[in-house]
């Protein structure tokens, strides 16, 4: 029997999806919960995967955990916190080794199926919440979580300029909640979010594997039916214009070298096929070592070591981001406009917009061979009716024009100007 | 001519590689892996930032070279007289890339289709230097920003002031890409000379993994790369001595709170360690302080250090040394309670039960890393540099006692040889 990719309903507002997968040497379970970002939910929410796979009931300490993990060899139990548009995507996952490679011939995937079960389900708690000292620890590890963001300077200065862009919209909130959220939020308060995140998130089980095997749906899907369910309503993204005045913010920071990033917006998003356009577009003019941006700002002109171009299609916006001499940004910042508007003019060679389009579709046909990615692909268009597979998104992308790349790079506008420049520049 | 090739396989892992020789002196390994969808290679040199100093077989003196020069080389090598490896590479739709470590250069493609013409093209550039002075003068400007990249990413930092307080000689003290200063030294022939040197064939290796044919690849192998006349490169030493440089590194920058790498210079009696001394400590590192040791536990419960503490056995040619590395608001006590928790392992031993915890979880990351293509050309690269056969970790692996293990801790990680880089916010 040839097994397909299924998709089920395992109860109110809770998907299966059993994706199967016969190249590698592990199974792959993830649950995730979608909920709509909001600033009195965001702190809590984000603290509660980590909490989970820290420790349980069964489970009291994290080594337990730890030690049970070596003993299914090596099981990775990991968690995450993201923004999927305006809405918080929070996910736990297993990876375990398939059964046929136990050196006891044990069911390592039902084992961990059951852990996982454990772990969300039934918590370290007493009447007063989370226990203590465990809140406490997991509560100063996300703290220090959101205080080293500023570590890495290039992401730093990336969701600076995000958010500035999305400015009021939901997914302007970071995705760990304020500091200032973690370090009120009470053990009671996580405690009511976890109940209130069972009972009204929308929930996807993902199960990749070599074979199908039900017990795993009824192992994480039965909990969920003997709750009371009501799942929230999950809306689609607001995509708001460019600013009538362009944004310019800056930090200042004792730094070597500046960044600079200029957030732009596109009138086309969602999940229709326009949004193939703007993929496309972007990659042209700063994707890979082909496109306008690294050709021009890096090669030709030496600017830089990086210059590159995103889009985020759900939310409707694109940033290009640079590290580059202090006294180098304006006239980084110029050419970037100056390669935008060549795009927008068509004065680019056929061959580039073929060398985008063959470079995206390699990359889309390559996420097949990693687990998480294909997890994540599916986790990622859950709500996309009629989502396209890879085959279908390489012939969207190549049906793409010439006249297609221009009218999109003409709907990018820009709408905020970030740098982060050193204590004494001006 | 292909000579010497054998097919190495490994029936628990159901996995199987190709070994084979040009005669050029090319070392060649390919790993099929028929139900993947991508392919991934790898062109590489047995040339690093350490190589600053050489000679030839037959030849007495040795050459010095600047810092970065091989980093320098590699920016260098995707250019050719009529355009860059990547306008090639856009025809395809791989993905290409390159990176320069300690000890190699590489560089690598990732494709879903026209494998054999992605393999031309790196077969060639690679092999076919072109450099004007005005191509390199272009480059310092790019690397230059590379350099200052690094200079504000603190990670980056506290590893090489470690470096720096560990070792006095040796050329991996040094970053990479090498300094503003010296890569301003690096001319067009002395990079001809460098290619000539270290990219001859017998010094390079090809390994492949993913949806290929092996015999397919080795004979257009053969049919793309011409004979050379082998060199021998004989690395320099650098009387490295046995004691650290100094015991401590500061230095202040743009992050939240302190960076800490703590060190343990290891003797080099041979320039490189063996595989079982690699398995060994690797295995010891997780005991200490793997995820599941009582010390992580310890060490997160009073706040001293998060989830991204972690150790690692950096080694290589000439050097060798278990690093600990973490955030704290107190790196100065982490490091106290890493060498007390040493201490007390050697005085009451080490538990079994976190010997077999140890062992299982090891032995778990090396069958997963099979599920990875990308992983599997790095295993096979690893192999190339090494000589030790890609399955043999399983091997020494299987027969590791816990006597083993004792004996490392007792013969490693002595205080007197450590030191401490710290990375504190600045103000």
């Amino acid at each position: 029997m040839v097994n397909e990719i299924k998709r089920f309903e395992l109860s109110d507002g809770v998907i299966g999806n059993f994706i199967p997968t016969t190249r590698f040497k592990t199974a792959r379970l993830s649950v995730s919960f979608y909920v709509p970002m909001r600033e009195d939910t965001a702190s809590a929410y984000a603290l509660l995967p980590f909490i989970l796979t820290g420790c349980g009931k069964e489970y009291p300490t994290s080594r337990i955990i730890s030690r049970t993990l070596d003993n299914l060899y090596n099981a990775a139990l990991a968690c995450e916190c993201t923004k999927m548009g305006d809405l918080q995507l929070l996910s736990v996952s297993i990876t375990c080794m398939e059964n046929k490679y136990a050196l006891d011939g044990s069911d390592i995937i039902l084992k961990c199926a059951n852990m996982l079960s454990s772990l969300i389900f039934n918590p370290l708690c007493d009447e007063g919440g989370f226990e203590e000292q465990n809140f406490e620890k997991e509560k100063r590890l996300m703290i220090e979580r959101i205080d080293s963001e500023i570590n890495n300077k290039r992401s730093y200065a990336l969701s600076r300029c995000v958010a500035e862009v999305c400015k009021g919209e939901p997914c302007s909130i970071p995705r760990y909640g304020s500091r200032q959220g973690q370090v009120e939020l009470t053990r009671g308060e996580l405690y009511a979010a976890w109940e209130t995140l069972l009972r009204t998130a929308y929930v996807r089980i993902g199960y990749l594997a070599s074979e199908e095997n039900e017990k795993v749906f009824d192992i994480l899907g039965k909990a969920f039916s003997d709750l009371d369910r009501k799942v929230v309503n999950i809306n689609n993204p607001i995509v708001s214009p460019a600013k009538e005045t362009v944004s310019q913010i800056h930090d200042r920071m004792p730094v070597k070298q500046g960044k600079l990033v200029l957030g732009f917006r596109t009138n086309i998003h969602g999940g229709d096929k326009d949004t193939y356009k703007v993929m496309v577009t972007t990659d042209l003019f700063g994707g890979g070592p082909y496109s306008r941006l690294f050709d021009n700002v890096r090669e030709k002109m030496s600017l830089c070591y990086y210059c590159a171009a995103r889009a985020n299609r759900g939310k409707g916006y694109m940033t290009v981001d640079s590290g580059v001499e202090f006294d180098n940004m304006d006239k980084t910042h110029n050419e970037i406009l100056n390669q935008l508007d060549i795009v927008c003019k068509g004065e680019f060679d056929d061959e580039a917009l073929a060398a985008s389009k063959r470079a995206l579709c390699d990359t889309f046909r390559g996420a097949e061979d990693s687990q998480p990615l294909i997890d994540r692909w599916h986790a990622d268009r859950l709500f996309v009716a009629d989502a396209p597979s890879p085959d279908e998104v390489a012939t969207l992308i190549n049906s793409v024009t010439k006249e297609d790349v221009i009218e999109t790079a003409k709907t990018f506008k820009l709408d905020t100007v970030y740098r982060l420049l050193g204590q004494e520049e001006k | 001519m292909i000579t010497e090739k054998k097919l190495i396989t490994n029936d628990r892992l159901n996995e199987s590689y190709i070994e084979a020789v040009h005669s050029s002196g090319l070392k060649i390994y390919i790993s099929e892996k028929p139900e993947y969808s991508s392919a991934h290679a790898i062109f590489g040199t047995r040339y690093g930032s350490i190589d600053t100093k050489f000679r030839l077989k037959g030849t007495e003196n040795f050459t010095d070279i600047p810092e970065g020069t091989a980093h320098f080389l590699e920016h260098k090598l995707f250019e050719s007289e009529d355009g860059n490896a990547f306008e090639r590479y856009a025809v395809t739709g791989a993905y290409a890339n390159a990176y320069t470590s300690f000890d190699r250069t590489c560089y690598l493609f990732n494709c879903t289709s026209r494998f054999e013409e992605n393999l031309s093209i790196l077969l060639d550039f690679v092999r076919h230097p072109y450099f004007t002075a005005e191509t390199v003068e272009k480059e310092q400007g790019i690397i230059g920003q590379e350099i200052r990249m690094y200079d504000d990413e603190a990670g980056w930092r506290v590893f090489f002031n470690l470096l720096c307080a560990m070792y006095s000689k040796h050329p991996v003290r040094i970053d990479i890409a090498g300094t503003t200063e010296s890569i301003a030294e690096i001319t067009a022939d002395m990079l001809f000379e460098c290619h000539k040197t270290f990219y001859n064939m017998s010094n390079m290796f090809i390994c492949v993994a993913g949806k290929v044919n092996a015999d397919e690849v080795l004979a257009q192998i053969d049919r793309e790369i011409t004979e050379n006349e082998p060199r021998e490169v004989i690395r320099g030493l650098h009387d490295e001595p046995r004691g650290i440089n100094y015991p401590r590194a500061e230095q202040k920058l743009a992050v939240a709170k302190p960076l800490f790498n703590l060190g343990f210079k290891e003797e080099c009696k041979n320039p490189e360690k063996t595989l079982k001394e690699r398995i060994e400590t690797a295995v010891l590192l997780e005991i200490i302080a793997g995820k599941s040791s009582a010390l992580f536990e310890r060490l997160v419960n009073e706040g001293l250090v998060n989830d991204g503490f972690g150790t690692e056995y950096f080694t290589g040619f000439g050097y060798a040394a278990e690093v600990f590395d973490g955030e704290s608001s107190d790196p100065e006590k982490v490091a106290e309670e890493i060498k007390k928790e040493i201490r007390r392992l050697r005085e009451n031993g080490i538990d079994e039960n976190d010997f077999i915890g140890a062992k299982n979880s090891l032995y778990g990351q090396m069958v997963m890393q099979y599920n990875v293509i990308d992983n599997v050309v790095s295993a096979l690269v690893s192999t190339a540099m090494t000589g030790d056969g890609m399955f043999d970790e399983m091997d020494v692996f299987e027969k590791l006692t816990l006597d083993d293990i004792t004996d490392c801790l007792n013969r490693q990680l002595l205080e007197e040889h450590s030191a401490l880089s710290v990375i504190y916010p600045a103000e």
